[in-house]
Formats: structure tokens, C-alpha cells, sequence
């Protein structure tokens, strides 16, 4: 499934007359903008976390080529042919800066971004105007995504790696990055288990993370 | 034309540019990038030897010549005579030691020990400065000798001098292409392009040296390791720094407190891409610094991190 769009403009920063669509879009599928906190809405049905455990195939502020191509396949044809990044809010930022759009959202526009353009460097929010689905990308290479149950399932089959997979290496290398603060003094981490029971519900949150070598998972109450 | 720049400066590079004489634009902005940051960047300074023949008021020759100031002329000044004289001290000794430390391996000096000197110098100037204000204008002429002399040393490293001059070079030769395709161009405006384009000549340089140094993790993401002990947040912060010379501040409030800075081009303009610095204390994940990259498309993280 791929989109095409006679009008394709590429990237371009988010003029005013997009904004409430945009803010709209946004507030149909997250919460706040929080790539290390509770993004999706209590609505949003299905979730799914991401991650990249081999470094030189990881992106460091977005998706991955293989995972931009999963999340092309699993969405809708229209819902390709704009679709809005944004780097904060767009309800809580001036609307000037840090939100754009990508006509259509393809490997290329979103692999070549302008050289200026601030969004491939920070985290930043990918959803279409419809709504239906949201992507957050994180700093630190992993990605949250949200949206109907075929939506993720699809994404999933297409990244090529379960759930549980990611989420293990994942916990795996943050494991590693507590190693080197064993006080706890620098709270490496400690955002990790609210996250992941945001993701995949605090049952199997907890399961997960007691088979991982995670020093502190204290769930959320 | 160089001159007529300073117009479009803010009144802090318009400071600078006083200094550059002979340098060229490159170290004219430079430096000029350095003066604000410099007193809040400095590494802690060591009294040595230099300054404790100043402050013992003797009578020896100083390793660099002319630069042993004799703190007796300041025997009956105001505390602030004597933090400036002080100030000035640890300023030219620590410029003297870097100095030498770009002459000791000329062949190896890279751009961004050739940067570090550059603080250094800024440190002087604005110690120079500050004597004066405080009405030690004899002493404040001394250490200005003292400047020119580490200047000059400083210019004849072959490394130091052929950057300048490339990146001079370059700048004139944007300047040159601008005013072809616009020859209504003002002087003020071709020495703008000038500066910026030598600018950018100086970050890719600079980039390009960081990145070999740099430990390779990925295509994209490189890590540099300090030793146990440094200071990850001095270091990353210098080091953006170094990489942001002649960069504009955006109005983009992301990318942690400096914000994103937008680079010069090879053109002279302001496209060559972004660039942030999140400190340890702004990451919400591993809580080391990171410099973040977007030069023209190409997207590079930094980590500064300890040794394992």
C-alpha cells in the first residue's frame, strides 16, 4: 500500500490555517505530548512500543526506515496524503514553530528532511488529520504508537518482530544504563514502568518486568 | 569590507572585530562567539608559575617575554584593581600554556584546541577590559602586549593559520559569488556573508573532527567518552559551543536551554542546518548530555558520556 499525491510538497512548516485541524487531530489520539510519560488517550484501543536494539539500524529521534515502511503499510491510503508532525502540543505551543506538514508521509520526506527543519532532531508526534492513529517518538530510540486493534496488529506483523521481543531488548538496555548508576541516584529510568503499563496494561507490565533485569519497577498504584 | 561588517553585528561581535587585525574574519567571529560564554565556560585555572612571579611582584623574566607584570603597581588599588589584575594573571597564564599547547604538536592541532586557545584569548580581552575599567589603564596596555605576543605565537601553527586562511579564503570567495549575482549588494552585507561563510567553513571542519574522534555507535549516533571525574555538561557545552560558531539562536524554544541554534551555509546565509544541546539534566533518559545535529538533512546525535 503506498500513498501518492499530485500536490506532494514535501515537508513544510504547519501554516496557521492548519491549526485547529491539527489540534484537533492531535487531541483525538493523545493526551499531552509525552514520549516518556502516558501519551494516548484512555480511547485509544491498541498500543504498541517500538524499539530497535541494534544501534546502526536504530534512528535516534524518529522511526526507522523499516518501521516508517511497516506504519505506510498498515495505514490508510488517505490518511498518508497529509499528515502532521509536530514537536510539542500543538494546543500548548505558539503556533509558529515546531509543527509541520508532510505531503505525503513517505520514506523520502521523511528521510530528507530540510536542513533546517527541527523535528529530525527532537522528539516529535506523527498523526494523521483524521485521528485514527499516533506515533511518538523518544530521544532515546524508541517509538510509542496507537490506534485501532487491526492498525497495530498490522504494524506489528510488518515490523517483523513481536511485542514482546522489542519490549525485552529494550528493557535489556536500560538495564544496562542502571549498571552504572546502582544508588538510583541519577533515576535512570524510572519512567519506564508507567510506561509500559500504559502500553501493554499493568498485568503484563508487571510480568515483563519482573523478568527483566530492571533494578527498580515500581508500578504505578 | 570586513570592517564595514561590523555594522549588521550585534554590539558584542562589533567588540571582537576590534581585536581581529590581521587574523581574518574566521577568528574575528570566533572570538566573538567565545566572549560571552567564555567566563562561564573557562576550565578552573591553576596559578602557575607565571602568575606566581606577578603576584611576588619580582623582577625575572616571564616565559613569554614581556609578559611578567609586576603586581607592585597595584600594591595600593582598590580590591576591584586587585581582582582585575588577578583576573588578568590567570587569563595570560592560561592562554601562555595553551598556546604551548597547540606549538608543542602543530601537525596534530586541531580545530577544536585551536578553539579552546580561541576562549582563551576571549578570556584575556575581556580581562584586558575589565582593567581598564577599573582605571588600570597601564597594566591593561602591558597585558595587551602580552596578547599580541601569544597571538602571534599562536599564528604561526600551521594548523591554526591554514584554517584561518582557508576558511577566510572561502568566505571571500561567497563574498566574491554574491556580488556577482547581485552586484547592488552593500559592502555591509557582502562582509556578512563573508563572516558566515567562513563560519560554516570553520564548523565543518571542526564537525568533521569531532566525528573521527569520536567513537562510532551507528550510522548516526556517535559517542565521545570523557574520563571518570570530567565534567560531561562542561564538556558537552564547550564542544557545542565550538560547533556553533557563527550559528544565530532560532525562536525555537526546543532542544533543551540554548535552544536550537541555526548554522551559517557555505553560501553566507543561515540554511546550514540546526543545532541543540540537552544537558544532562534536560535528558528525560540516560542524564548525559547530548548535542543534537541537522546539517542540511543529515541528522547526528552526540552523547558525551564516561569511559565505561
Amino acid at each position: 500500500m503506498s500513498a501518492t499525491n499530485p500536490d506532494a510538497g514535501g515537508s513544510r512548516e504547519l501554516a496557521s490555517a492548519d491549526r485547529s485541524g491539527a489540534a484537533r487531530a492531535f487531541k483525538a489520539v493523545f493526551r499531552g505530548f509525552e514520549p516518556y510519560g502516558r501519551p494516548f488517550k484512555a480511547s485509544v484501543p491498541a498500543r504498541l512500543l517500538a524499539y530497535e536494539a541494534e544501534p546502526w539500524k536504530a534512528k535516534p529521534w524518529g522511526l526507522n526506515d523499516g518501521a516508517l515502511v511497516a506504519l505506510l503499510q498498515a495505514a490508510d491510503d488517505h490518511d498518508l496524503e497529509r499528515v502532521f508532525v509536530s514537536v510539542d502540543d500543538p494546543e500548548d505551543s505558539s503556533f509558529d514553530e515546531g509543527h509541520y506538514l508532510l505531503s505525503p508521509l513517505n520514506l523520502e520526506n521523511y528521510t530528507h528532511p530540510g536542513p533546517t527543519d527541527a523535528w529530525p532532531i527532537l522528539p516529535h508526534a506523527i498523526y494523521p488529520p483524521s485521528g485514527q492513529w499516533g506515533v511518538i517518538s523518544s530521544d532515546e530510540s524508541h517509538v510509542l504508537v496507537g490506534g485501532s486493534e487491526k492498525f497495530i496488529d498490522d504494524l506489528s506483523a510488518g515490523l517483523g518482530k513481536t511485542q514482546d521481543e522489542m519490549i525485552a531488548a529494550w528493557l535489556e538496555d536500560w538495564s544496562e544504563h542502571q549498571d552504572r548508576d546502582p544508588d538510583g541516584e541519577l533515576r535512570i529510568g524510572d519512567w519506564i514502568p508507567a510506561q509500559l503499563a500504559h502500553v501493554v496494561g499493568p498485568e503484563r507490565a508487571e510480568v515483563t518486568l519482573g523478568a527483566s533485569r530492571l533494578r527498580r519497577w515500581d508500578l504505578p498504584t | 569590507m570586513y570592517r564595514a561588517a561590523r555594522r549588521l553585528f550585534t554590539g558584542r561581535d562589533v567588540l571582537i572585530l576590534r581585536f581581529t587585525g590581521s587574523n581574518g574574519v574566521v577568528l574575528a567571529l570566533t572570538v566573538g562567539c567565545m566572549l560571552a560564554i567564555s567566563a562561564s565556560v573557562a576550565a578552573p585555572t591553576t596559578p602557575s608559575a607565571f602568575d606566581t612571579r606577578g603576584a611576588q611582584g619580582g623582577s625575572g623574566p616571564a616565559d613569554s617575554g614581556s609578559s611578567y607584570i609586576s603586581v607592585r603597581a597595584a600594591a595600593s588599588s582598590t580590591s576591584w584593581q586587585r581582582a582585575a589584575l588577578r583576573r588578568l594573571q590567570l587569563a595570560a597564564a592560561k592562554l601562555h600554556r595553551r598556546v604551548n599547547s597547540v606549538l608543542e604538536k602543530p601537525n596534530d592541532a586541531d580545530f577544536l584546541r585551536v578553539i579552546q586557545a580561541q576562549f582563551d584569548r576571549a578570556e584575556l580581552i575581556l580581562a584586558i577590559r575589565n582593567a581598564r575599567a577599573v582605571g588600570l589603564e597601564t597594566i591593561a596596555r602591558r597585558f595587551q602586549r602580552v596578547l599580541e605576543l601569544e597571538t602571534k605565537r599562536l599564528n604561526e601553527s600551521i594548523a591554526f593559520s591554514d584554517l584561518l586562511r582557508e576558511g577566510a579564503a572561502h568566505g571571500e570567495r561567497a563574498a566574491q559569488k554574491a556580488h556577482e549575482d547581485n552586484p547592488n549588494l552593500t559592502p555591509a552585507v557582502l562582509g556578512n556573508i563573508a563572516v558566515n561563510a567562513a563560519n560554516w567553513h570553520g564548523n565543518k571542519a571542526l564537525l568533521n573532527t569531532t566525528l573521527r574522534a569520536a567513537k562510532q555507535k551507528g550510522p548516526q549516533v556517535y559517542e565521545i567518552a570523557l574520563k571518570k571525574g570530567e565534567d560531561l555538561d562542561r564538556r558537552a557545552y564547550s564542544l557545542f559551543r565550538a560547533l556553533s560558531v557563527g550559528s544565530r539562536k532560532t525562536n525555537i524554544r526546543y532542544g533543551g536551554r540554548e535552544g536550537l541554534h541555526r548554522l551559517p551555509d557555505a553560501n553566507g546565509g543561515f540554511n546550514g542546518g540546526l543545532i541543540g544541546l540537552r544537558r544532562a539534566a534536560e535528558t528525560s533518559g540516560k542524564k548525559s548530555p547530548a548535542i543534537d545535529v541537522n546539517v542540511n538533512g543529515k541528522l547526528i546525535k552526540i552523547h558525551v558520556r564516561h569511559e565505561p
